[in-house]
């Protein structure tokens, strides 16, 4: 862990942090990966991940639209809108 | 006509081969989303009516998969003879942009559930091609951005987001643009011979990326590869693919090496154009969805899909071929649309010339159906009227010309044909007094003209005919009104003669 | 008017006229309002909102239409979807946000006539142990203002410590109902994943989190998990009604009990655990030594996948769709971050990081993968373990509650979870219930069931606090 990792995680989380917060989680991410890291000590060869408790999820098996849906409530909250659409900065295509 | 096999001949050049492989997205037409019970491909709806809490990614709010777009992916596995997975599993692939609400879009990375598949290419002369299928998965749809709108904003509808897509993977077995167009083609077909979707391009229902490298011909390697996005037509498909294929074609000439990159193609300057380094080195972070615990698939599921199934086009091709003495080309054609091949079918079963029904169904229903804009399903006419039609021409109650016009009336009514026939006062008129008089007629008219047409001008002869027709309102056999006018002309021809003579 | 009172006491005294829903909500309301600037327990309650359901739930008593809860205010952790109610997660980032909609949970409570009475305090998008990352201030311990109330579900706990309310619901994730419930001295039920549906309530780690309650016995808490539960459509993790694989109910049960477990503890906690083991014993109840996994490796792998799971959960709060969009932004990129940087706090972001890394490319090893494998081995190891014993005692917490000013580093602060966190790994059923009170501080003692055991651990406890007398023990406010 450095802060050219950091650097990049913070892109990969959209969020930024001053140098002192950096300074300060550079710190902290080593001291807990150094508590993490005992995990590589175990051996697993073989072992089926577990990626759930429940075995088997189940689906939906009505294909049919919810009327009474939430239509009209989606922009309540919204921040920032135009004719019933969401806004955001002009979004620079690459 | 030229075999595809032909062209594809010409397309090639001497010293290097193309190497391509697609990844077609189709939007599924369940009737709701993939993972919400939000309205899926309504594109008429006014923008965000169609996107529910779970679409927007609202706190709290919680995917579950829709059976209906899992049996359209099963349903897609069988027709390709893929393998079926037995678990259902989703994960996560992660990036930030607007029209992707919850940060990450689901989709099946290390389980997809159809693996390896292959799909017969047809070409026209009855030649087939492998095209080997790596996978296909389900996954989210996103939203749509709409940048130029407002002039500093982005706008975003979330109404495509969750519409469930099949992402279909081929393997690299295609080797010319042409090879690829006829895929992508027959492929969308298959989608709407199956009902998994619209097909509509326009729309974006059926959305194609291409990868491609060149090698030297003979050559097993396989070059750097460029991924052009967003070919959405059989026309773009191919010539971005052509171009691209020379573009590469320079470079490597040079001596130099092909940029792994990601490409688009604008169809205005029918160039591609650099978009970024390929995205293989973007970091997804991948995560089993652990809000969607996988899903066992029974055998008896399976197999209830299965014999569900319609009898695939390839199949009906080769019974098409076997049974009515139809050329490859013929059989290609009325086998790409199910309402198609089922009003062939119908309509052979009822009228016993396959011959004559099938250049009807490819050639004047086709032609109007063109111009009338409709899709297949929706030719209104019936293989009852089309028999009709087909026997009233052949024994001579129509013209052939009366007969194409009244398949432009059978698309806007659903009369039956004899009542349009007795309504309409057009059977077809045979008499040849009436015919010689209305002849005669004409040749009186224009008798100035009738030493041209003694020296056997058939342009003059064509305009003899059409006065006639005209006087008759366009109900006079055409066979009896040549064969009255040449007698006429001959009558004239000897007059002459013998007036010489004196 | 005493505010210790059972659900079954208070459904007495609405049935038989003796007060009113009213009467009862107005009580809960002033003695809030009374005690709560010391604790910070509730960060928000619409007293007229609360008096007006009570209004009409005395109507429903009237006419003789009673659910269990009928007049019987409830609080709900600030993580539940409540309709028309702020919904913040105490996240600066969701500060503003209204929910539209009502957890399902949250609805199965108000149809059985349960009035929604508040939202309670908890530690940032449920990460914590000490209740101190909210962004409306830490709550404090009713036994001891200087002290945690312990996390994330640590306003509930406090809530109903102090009779505020007499049940109130939480979430674990990895012990955040049982930690708090065992520093708070309140009975804290995490029931099987699965069997409490997840729909509503602001996701943490998704393969882990699960609703449950913290009330004053194990009875209410067997009344509020009947009330709670049921199949979700909404939620492709919750358990299907039909099959019911409830493990049924029997006693006297063979309890295994791992000594290596203790060995880092207090002699007072030790003490207390001891005791509880002997009242079990009292009862009928054989004990028999069981080997438990590392726990810290098995701390390691939550940490892991609770890390990875969140940094995909909140990768959904962007600012353009609902919650707080700071100011008017530049660009896309602006929005993104000025929004969550000033929307998280210092430990989401911490755990963020750190989830983004065991996922990203960048970790040398594949840590998820590496740590769902270590899942898969706890998991075994339950499963094997419940062929031998019925039931497993465990600590609830390894001390009791710490003071606010106590610096922990994050470690140390992760591994208050230690007993905790294989139930989540493995989706077991668990209940912390008071055993006793080390220097005037309450401490917990943990009954772990098998998969779908809720209904057996819920009886144990029920007989246990039958024999016992620490959970009627209250704080002085």
């Amino acid at each position: 862990m450095n802060s050219k990792i950091l650097n990049e995680l913070c892109a990969h989380c959209a969020f930024t942090l001053n140098d002192a917060e950096k300074e300060r989680l550079v710190a902290d991410l080593k001291l807990i990966l150094e508590y993490i890291d005992q995990v590589q000590t175990v051996p697993t060869d073989g072992i089926d991940p577990l990626v759930h408790p429940i075995s088997n999820g189940h689906l939906r098996k009505v294909d049919e639209p919810e009327t009474s849906g939430h239509e009209n409530l989606n922009q309540t909250e919204s921040v920032e809108t135009a004719e019933g659409f969401y806004v955001v900065p002009k979004v620079i295509e690459p | 006509m030229a075999s595809p096999a032909a062209k594809v001949m010409i397309e090639v050049d001497s010293k290097w081969e193309a190497v391509i492989g697609l990844e077609v997205h189709v939007q599924l037409n369940t009737r709701t989303k993939l993972f919400s019970q939000a309205r899926n491909g309504d594109v008429t709806a006014a923008p965000n009516q169609n996107a529910n809490l779970v679409d927007l990614a609202y706190p709290g709010t919680l995917p579950v998969l829709n059976l209906a777009a899992l049996t359209h992916a099963i349903r897609f596995g069988a027709a390709i003879d893929g393998s079926i997975a037995r678990v259902c599993s989703f994960e996560r692939k992660h990036y930030f942009y607007p029209d992707l609400p919850k940060g990450y879009q689901i989709s099946q990375y290390s389980q997809p559930i159809v693996g390896a598949g292959v799909f017969n290419l047809w070409f026209e002369d009855g030649q087939t091609k492998t095209v080997r299928i790596r996978r296909a998965h389900l996954e989210e749809d996103a939203g749509k951005s709409i940048h130029d709108w407002l002039p500093d904003s982005t706008a975003l509808d979330f109404n495509r987001a969750g519409t469930p897509l099949l992402e279909i993977v081929t393997e690299p077995d295609l080797h010319t643009p042409l090879e690829a167009a006829m895929f992508l083609r027959q492929l969308h077909a298959l989608v709407i011979w199956l009902d998994l979707g619209s097909g509509n391009l326009y729309e974006g229902a059926v959305r194609c990326d291409a990868n491609v490298s060149l090698r030297p011909k003979g050559n097993k390697n396989l070059g750097t590869a460029c991924e052009l996005k967003n070919l959405n037509s059989f026309k773009f498909l191919k010539n971005a693919l052509r171009y691209e294929f020379d573009r590469q074609v320079a470079v490597l000439s040079t001596g130099a090496s092909v940029r792994r990159e990601t490409r688009s193609y604008d169809p205005v300057s029918g160039s591609t154009r650099s978009m970024r380094p390929k995205e293989q080195d973007r970091d997804y972070r991948y995560l089993p969805d652990p809000d969607l615990p996988p899903i066992s698939i029974s055998e008896t599921t399976i197999s209830e899909i299965r014999s569900n199934m319609p009898e695939l086009p390839a199949t009906v091709r080769d019974r098409f071929l076997r049974n009515f003495n139809l050329t490859p080309d013929q059989a290609y054609r009325l086998t790409l649309e199910k309402p198609l091949a089922e009003l062939f079918e119908a309509t052979t079963e009822l009228c016993k010339d396959p011959q004559t029904t099938a250049n009807w169904i490819l050639g004047k229903v086709t032609a109007i159906r063109k111009r009338k804009q409709s899709r297949a399903q929706d030719i209104p006419i019936s293989a009852r009227q089309l028999s009709q039609l087909i026997e009233r021409v052949k024994d001579g109650t129509l013209g052939f010309n009366t007969g194409k016009e009244l398949l432009g009336k059978f698309w806007d009514t659903n009369q039956d044909l004899d009542q349009i026939i007795k309504t309409h006062d057009i059977t077809q008129i045979s008499d040849r007094d009436q015919i010689s008089r209305w002849a005669a007629r004409v040749v009186e008219e224009n008798e100035e003209l009738i030493p041209k047409l003694i020296n056997g001008e058939e342009k003059l002869y064509e305009y003899f005919i059409g006065q006639v027709m005209k006087l008759s309102r366009g109900k006079a056999n055409p066979q009896l009104v040549r064969q009255a006018l040449q007698r006429l002309v001959t009558m004239e021809d000897k007059h002459n003669s013998s007036e010489n003579l004196d | 008017m005493d505010p210790y009172q059972t659900l079954e006491q208070l459904r007495q005294l609405l049935d038989s006229k003796q007060i009113t829903a009213e009467e009862l909500c107005r009580y809960f309301l002033d003695r809030m309002a009374q005690f709560d600037q010391q604790t910070n327990s509730f960060v928000s309650v619409e007293p007229e909102q609360v008096l007006a359901e009570a209004r009409s739930a005395d109507k429903n008593i009237d006419r003789g239409i009673n659910g269990q809860l009928t007049g019987i205010p409830v609080a709900h952790k600030d993580n539940f979807c409540v309709r028309g109610q702020r919904t913040s997660c105490c996240s600066n980032l969701l500060s503003t946000f209204i929910a539209p909609y009502d957890a399902t949970i949250v609805k199965n409570i108000s149809k059985d006539g349960g009035i929604y009475f508040g939202k309670t305090n908890m530690d940032e998008f449920a990460m914590g142990t000490s209740n101190q990352t909210s962004t409306w201030g830490p709550v404090r311990n009713p036994w001891d203002l200087s002290r945690v109330p312990g996390g994330s579900s640590g306003g509930s706990a406090a809530a109903v410590a102090a009779g505020f309310v007499p049940v109130a619901t939480g979430s674990d994730t990895g012990g955040s109902i049982r930690q708090p419930a065992s520093f708070c001295g309140v009975t804290g039920f995490k029931p099987t994943y699965g069997r409490l549906s997840r729909y509503g309530m602001i996701a943490f780690a998704s393969s882990l989190d699960q609703a449950g309650t913290l009330t004053r016995t194990a009875q209410d808490a067997a009344t509020m998990f009947q009330i709670m539960q049921g199949h979700d459509p909404r939620d492709a993790t919750s358990e299907s009604s039909s099959n019911n694989k409830s493990v049924s109910v029997k006693h006297p049960l063979t309890i295994g009990y791992s000594a290596s477990l203790f060995n880092d503890l207090d002699s007072d906690i030790v003490a207390r655990i001891e005791a509880s083991r002997k009242t079990l014993e009292q009862l009928g109840h054989k004990f028999e030594d069981v080997e438990v996994f590392d726990q810290d490796l098995a701390l390691s792998s939550y940490y892991i996948i609770s890390c990875a799971e969140a940094s995909s959960n909140l990768a959904r709060f962007d600012g353009i769709r609902y919650g707080s969009r700071t100011k008017s932004a530049a660009s896309i990129q602006e929005l993104y971050e000025d929004t969550r940087s000033q929307g998280f706090g210092d430990e989401v972001k911490r755990r963020l990081l750190a989830g983004t890394y065991f996922l990203s490319n960048n970790s040398p090893e594949n840590y998820v993968q590496k740590a769902q494998k270590l899942r898969r081995m706890v998991y075994d190891l339950y499963q094997e373990l419940f062929q031998n014993v019925d039931v497993v005692l465990a600590p609830s917490a390894p001390s009791t509650a710490f003071r606010l000013d106590e610096q922990l580093d994050s470690t140390d602060m992760y591994r208050q979870d230690r007993f905790t966190v294989p139930v989540n790994l493995c989706g077991l059923p668990a209940i912390s219930v008071p055993c006793g009170l080390v220097n005037e501080l309450p401490i917990g003692v943990q009954f772990i069931g098998p998969q779908y055991g809720d209904e057996l651990i819920l009886d144990l406890a029920d007989r246990f606090q039958k024999e016992t007398s620490w959970h009627l023990q209250r704080p002085k406010l």
